[in-house]
């Protein structure tokens, strides 16, 4: 550090904004860890039951899992691609 | 003692007491609970278009959304070609190509209506687009400065709100009418690289580059949840379809699931010979599939109960960039540095 550097760096002023800039960061840190420790946790089994009926309801539904039982329905199959535009 | 050491020691109490909580609520395993789930099969998937005609690496692409019109099949790419460009995903026509006033673009987003997209990135602004202008031309209609590092990642909560993430650390609400930014997310200690707004959109999560994940309420600019695990960085990330949980992908080559109401990761998606890092994340519409673009130009496609790999999307010459599926779930989009996106299914 230059010299002019250490001495703000050691002016009393400096040093005590310094410092009230890491309590009030610690105070904001706490704050947000009070609020996170705050929230009340389902059991995991229960969210994954939720997650399992989920998936298990609507896979049936879900066409890059199930496919299309003709091609002919799937809006992007080979020779579905040119479409006619009015210009 | 003095206050700050009285405030580090309530800091790493209250730090203990979360963990405890989530050790409480972790009364079973996501491999145990789902252990009697058929698996769901392999998925194969064939490339159906290949939408040619960036000239540059590509680094984000959107769907539009099907409340935008019936037959909308567009979606939205963005390069560092300096260009956007809407594609009729059916026909592989170009809609529209947009020249950028800055090409370090590394994000872009379809507005729910249809009428507007928006991107972003080294410029550091927000620029949104209107795409029916009385003209019959696209252009600039706003820039939302005021973001001091990059934009990562931008989503329209409607035609008139946008929220972004930034290298800057934080994340913003904006109003697109005034230009303001109404709200400021504030609490990553890295820079936010992703974002996925919940569907009924009150909350969003961002994944930033201090391996967390939190969890905001989009009104009142408060950071509800904070979820660890990764080892490094998160890139991409993305809600299941009930809301009530959302995915993550990172440099430590693994995507992650997170329980929104139990407080904590509950699923992981690797394998010994992955190592390489996670650049996409998107759930199919029944959120049984978990798919992730990698760097080793692969995008794997996960069962998200069961954990294991269900099939591979193999075709691109590069890194898959992004990747999105389509709202009713008929097809997947990839997005490369080899300047090309495929659409799957």
């Amino acid at each position: 550090m230059s010299r002019r550097g250490q001495h703000l760096a050691a002016d009393p002023h400096y040093q005590m904004s310094r410092s009230q800039e890491k309590l009030e960061q610690q105070q904001a840190i706490v704050q947000q860890l009070r609020l996170e420790a705050s929230l009340g946790r389902l059991p995991v089994s229960r969210c994954i039951e939720e997650l399992k009926a989920h998936c298990l309801q609507h896979q049936t539904r879900d066409i890059l899992i199930t496919g299309f039982a003709d091609q002919k329905e799937n809006p992007f199959a080979k020779g579905k691609n040119k479409a006619c535009v009015i210009l | 003692m003095s206050e700050l050491e009285q405030l580090r020691q309530e800091a790493e109490q209250l730090k203990n007491q979360i963990r405890d909580a989530r050790k409480n609520a972790c009364d079973t395993s996501l491999a145990q609970a789902a252990a009697n789930v058929e698996p769901v099969g392999r998925i194969q998937m064939r490339t159906r278009r290949t939408l040619r005609g960036h000239l540059a690496k590509i680094y984000a692409m959107h769907w539009a959304t099907d409340s935008s019109g019936a037959t909308n099949r567009n979606l939205v790419s963005a390069s560092q070609d300096g260009k956007l460009i809407v594609w009729d995903g059916y026909t592989t026509n170009k809609v529209h190509a947009i020249p950028l006033r800055s090409s370090w673009v590394m994000t872009c987003a379809y507005a729910p209506s249809g009428s507007f997209v928006a991107c972003g990135g080294l410029d550091n602004i927000c620029s949104i687009y209107s795409l029916k202008t009385r003209e019959g031309n696209v252009r600039v209609t706003r820039e939302l400065p005021g973001h001091t590092g990059y934009l990562s990642c931008c989503r329209f909560i409607d035609d008139n709100q946008i929220v972004t993430s930034s290298g800057d650390m934080t994340c913003a609400l904006w109003d697109i009418e005034t230009g303001q930014n109404t709200t400021t997310f504030a609490g990553h200690t890295g820079d936010v690289m992703s974002l996925s707004l919940a569907p009924d959109m009150r909350t969003f999560v961002s994944g930033a580059c201090d391996a967390s994940a939190k969890l905001w309420d989009t009104r009142d600019g408060m950071c509800h949840q904070t979820f660890t695990g990764h080892e490094s960085d998160i890139n991409a990330i993305t809600y299941f379809p009930n809301g009530y949980a959302f995915a993550t992908g990172s440099d430590d080559a693994t995507c992650r699931l997170f329980d929104i109401r139990a407080d904590q990761e509950i699923g992981m998606y690797s394998h010994d010979n992955i190592i390489c890092g996670i650049t996409s994340v998107a759930f199919s519409k029944s959120g049984r599939l978990l798919l992730g673009g990698y760097d080793d130009f692969n995008c794997n496609v996960w069962d998200t109960l069961r954990q294991d790999r269900a099939g591979v999307l193999a075709g691109h010459d590069n890194r898959v960039s992004c990747l999105g599926v389509t709202e009713d779930g008929m097809a997947v989009a990839t997005g490369s540095w080899d300047s090309f996106l495929k659409i799957w299914n």
